[in-house]
């Protein structure tokens, strides 16, 4: 709701952006949806790439709110790293504060030593429940002090001591959560599936939310969209601020978007994203983004592919898509470009260019490519800049394959004849034959 | 003493004449006197016959393979080797096949150190029908046969070696001789290596490489627990001929050794790379890339493979470029096929080796490509290719049978 807020002041100042799209992130967005450690590190991963940007006032304002709320907590390590990233640029007031520092590293360690003996004491006496809750404090106090690995060990060694579903269902969020931030994906994925497995979770609305996103996040950063759409997909409207201190729903939508317009073809596309009630709810939250998926499903690439580009600016201040909006805008732009040529026989390139708004040789360029990738099944009359479509002969390439897989066969049945002979004979490369085999006959060159 | 020996050795060896068995138990027994005589071959030699005695002979003229000699010596072994390679007894020297071996080994390397290789092609062509016991048996010999029909750049000749005759039965175009047993035909892992190397050097010459990149690959898929020259070689020759033939590098299959797996990145990563820029379709990368490690190809005398992959990049840009245009300026054809010089020139030598189907208006400066005659699909002879895979599979079938009964195999290969 913040966004829309902000589109409204855009429009007014008159941006160049038409749709009112930002060109960098807002802090104070940033503020008003994450919690905890998600609200830290998006803010110093905005300060970081703002700096890449030399975007200064924007690397500070990042960093000021960092270090405010670095004080809120006990993340004393976080802190140094966030003073010591300003520099000094912002005055005294905030240069690292030795004495906070300290007093909180002192009042954590009585905690932890606190922890520990009680935990101690838990273990002496057998008490299940009491062992599983001591570890649980353990692991949260590490997570509040940034000592992730310690966290997840604490968390981890809760499971043995898990008597029911709820126990177990609240260790695996707390592994995800913790491995989402150490991006140890396989795991996450790996703890996403044992939660879903527990009985009772999937009345559970609210953790099955939880888990969806966690294994959307996971899938998405190991770039198997298709996945990660599906899982942002049934992420239900009543997210909310549930997993603030992961992810905000603005995300779930603008993240699920995306995939899903880079991997779905057109009826799943339909079926899981235009008609899906909650997501509609969910998309609502992102105008610009629903923008670009109903120009996409309508046809109209041109306004669909400006809106991209101009959220690309925004996105990739983005701590999860950064890396990907790259790759996923392309792949959008292949598919349009892919999609609207699928219903001709003959495509007039000018036509074509002006849906997409762009002039006539790049386009070319572009189809050129994708017909040289097997994505267009056409050929470009250049002389006269008309793309023919061009269907393949099923019973010539039937008959290639078939050429092909016999000659494989034959070959392969020979080598595999061979190597055995050669193994019941022993002739084995060994290290005893290779000096022999390294005092090699002179060489021979080629005409 | 020694001489004594000697004598009485060759005394022996005369008496029993061509009787193969007990002359071979008298050979294995008298090792030591053999291995102290060897410089009184001439000698020796005027004793015995070649035809009568030539498992004998082989025995004595092997014991030359490891020494160094001198140029009088040189000139007496390559006269004597020469007759008795061309005339010697066949059903003797297949006693001992690993001697007669190292006798064409000798005779070949000082030949070839002569610079003579051509002069060996006679006689070693005789002996690997002497040696063989059968017709599509593969024999140490092939390997030195091969070397120096490649020295003496004879390939059409060599063509007759690398496969059985064609009317063997089961004749298949994947087919190599046949291994037999070693004890038989002296074959060793070295020199099965080197008769696959050649055979894919010779193909190369032929310009056959769908088949030189089969041999190559048999080389360095051998089974392995060490890692030879001959395997680096052959797979840096398999990874440039693939380039040419298919403009990019199959991966290496599964079944390849473990240590080949591993080192193969090692020791051609040169190679790689130039793989690498040649799969990306920059003329200019490819280029860069020879220029950089020039030496290195030229060191493993690959710079002429290595070249000839410039044109063919180019050739195959323009050959995905019918793919997908009808037509296309000239003008943007050269932007992007790179193509140095006359660009006119080079489409029509495309055109005329029948690489594109194409047609240059020299009105509207303009090339148009046509869709070929994609039909030639159904005359491939499809019984007969049928025929051959049913036979294939019996024979692995028979083969699986003998392996699952052959207990020492089961023991080494099988946990």
């Amino acid at each position: 709701m913040d966004k829309m807020m902000e589109v409204e002041v855009e429009a007014t100042n008159g941006s160049s952006y038409p749709h009112g799209l930002l060109e960098s992130a807002d802090v104070e967005t940033i503020v008003a949806q994450y919690t905890g450690h998600a609200l830290l590190q998006r803010l110093v991963f905005v300060a970081k790439k703002a700096a890449e940007k030399k975007d200064e006032t924007l690397e500070l304002e990042a960093l000021k709110v960092a270090c405010d709320e670095s004080k809120k907590g006990e993340h004393t390590s976080l802190h140094k790293e966030v003073t010591e990233l300003m520099r000094g640029r912002c005055g005294p007031e905030y240069d690292c504060d030795a004495a906070w520092v300290d007093q909180v590293d002192r009042r954590t360690a009585q905690k932890q030593d606190k922890l520990e003996s009680e935990l101690n004491g838990y273990k002496a006496n057998l008490i299940k429940e009491s062992i599983r809750m001591g570890h649980t404090f353990l692991g949260e106090f590490f997570y509040e002090k940034g000592d992730l690995n310690a966290a997840l060990k604490c968390y981890i060694r809760t499971r043995d001591y898990c008597t029911t579903s709820k126990h177990v269902v609240t260790m695996c969020l707390n592994v995800i959560k913790v491995s989402l931030e150490l991006e140890n994906y396989l795991h996450v994925l790996n703890y996403v599936q044992k939660g879903e497995q527990n009985p009772g979770v999937q009345q559970d609305a609210k953790t099955m939310d939880k888990l969806k996103c966690a294994a959307g996040l996971a899938n998405l950063a190991n770039g198997k969209y298709k996945i990660a759409a599906r899982n942002f997909l049934e992420v239900s409207a009543e997210l909310d601020n549930n997993y603030s201190d992961v992810i905000a729903p603005q995300d779930v939508a603008t993240y699920g978007a995306f995939c899903a317009l880079a991997s779905f073809d057109r009826s799943e596309l339909k079926q899981k994203l235009i008609d899906s009630v909650s997501f509609r709810n969910l998309l609502e939250l992102v105008p610009e983004v629903r923008e670009v998926v109903y120009d996409f499903y309508a046809s109209r690439y041109a306004s669909c592919l400006k809106m991209l580009t101009g959220l690309k600016k925004y996105l990739e201040y983005d701590i999860y898509l950064h890396k990907h909006i790259e790759e996923l805008g392309n792949q959008i732009r292949e598919k349009a470009i892919v999609q609207y040529t699928i219903p001709f026989t003959s495509v007039v390139l000018q036509n074509m260019a002006t849906a997409f708004n762009v002039d006539v040789d790049s386009l070319e360029k572009e189809i050129a490519d994708l017909i040289a990738n097997g994505q267009i099944h056409a050929k470009v009359d250049s002389h006269n800049k008309i793309l023919y479509s061009r269907g393949t002969d099923q019973r010539d390439t039937t008959f290639e394959r078939v050429k092909k897989t016999g000659s494989d066969y034959q070959r392969d049945s020979e080598h595999v004849l061979l190597r055995a002979r050669l193994l019941e004979y022993q002739l084995v490369q060994t290290s005893g034959s290779s000096k022999a085999a390294a005092a090699m006959s002179p060489e021979l060159d080629e005409k | 003493m020694t001489g004594e020996s000697v004598s009485s050795l060759i005394g022996t060896i005369k008496e029993y004449g061509p009787n193969t068995t007990q002359v071979l138990g008298i050979l294995n027994s008298s090792e030591q006197v053999i291995k102290s005589s060897w410089q009184e071959l001439p000698m020796i030699m005027q004793e015995l016959h070649v035809v009568q005695n030539s498992l004998a002979c082989s025995y004595f003229l092997a014991e030359w393979n490891r020494h160094g000699l001198c140029e009088e010596q040189e000139r007496f072994f390559l006269e004597t080797a020469r007759v008795f390679l061309l005339s010697c007894d066949a059903s003797q020297v297949q006693a001992a096949p690993g001697k007669f071996a190292s006798v064409c080994a000798k005779f070949k390397d000082v030949l070839v150190a002569k610079g003579f290789a051509r002069q060996a092609i006679l006689p070693l062509q005789s002996a690997v029908i002497k040696v063989q016991i059968r017709p599509d048996a593969l024999t140490p010999v092939h390997a030195d046969l091969l070397q120096v029909c490649l020295l003496a750049k004879f390939y059409g000749y060599a063509g007759d070696y690398l496969y059985p005759p064609r009317d063997t039965a089961g004749f298949s175009p994947y087919k190599c001789l046949t291994v037999l047993d070693p004890k038989k035909t002296g074959l060793t892992v070295k020199s099965f290596l080197l008769y696959c190397y050649y055979s894919g050097m010779v193909l190369v010459g032929l310009k056959k490489f769908r088949e030189a990149t089969d041999f190559f690959l048999k080389a360095f898929t051998v089974p392995a627990t060490a890692l030879s020259a001959i395997v680096i070689a052959s797979y840096k020759k398999y990874l440039l001929i693939c380039l040419l033939l298919n403009g990019q590098v199959s991966p290496i299959p599964e079944y390849t050794s473990q240590v080949v797996h591993r080192s193969i990145g090692v020791y051609c990563s040169e190679y790689l790379e130039f793989a690498k820029a040649y799969a990306s379709h920059d003329v200019g990368k490819l280029e860069e890339v020879l220029a950089k490690h020039t030496a290195v190809f030229n060191g493993d005398h690959n710079l002429g493979l290595v070249k000839q992959c410039i044109p063919s990049l180019r050739k195959r840009i323009i050959q995905r470029l019918t793919q997908t245009y009808l037509t296309l300026s000239l003008d943007d054809l050269a932007a992007k096929g790179k193509v140095e010089g006359s660009l006119e020139a080079f489409l029509l030598e495309m055109i005329d080796k029948g690489e594109i189907l194409a047609k240059i208006s020299h009105k509207d400066q303009i090339i148009a490509f046509m869709e070929g005659a994609e039909t030639e699909g159904l005359d491939v002879g499809f019984q007969g290719r049928i025929d051959q895979a049913i036979n294939l599979g019996a024979e692995m079938e028979e083969l699986d049978e003998s392996l699952m009964t052959n207990r020492s195999f089961l023991q080494q290969h099988v946990s």
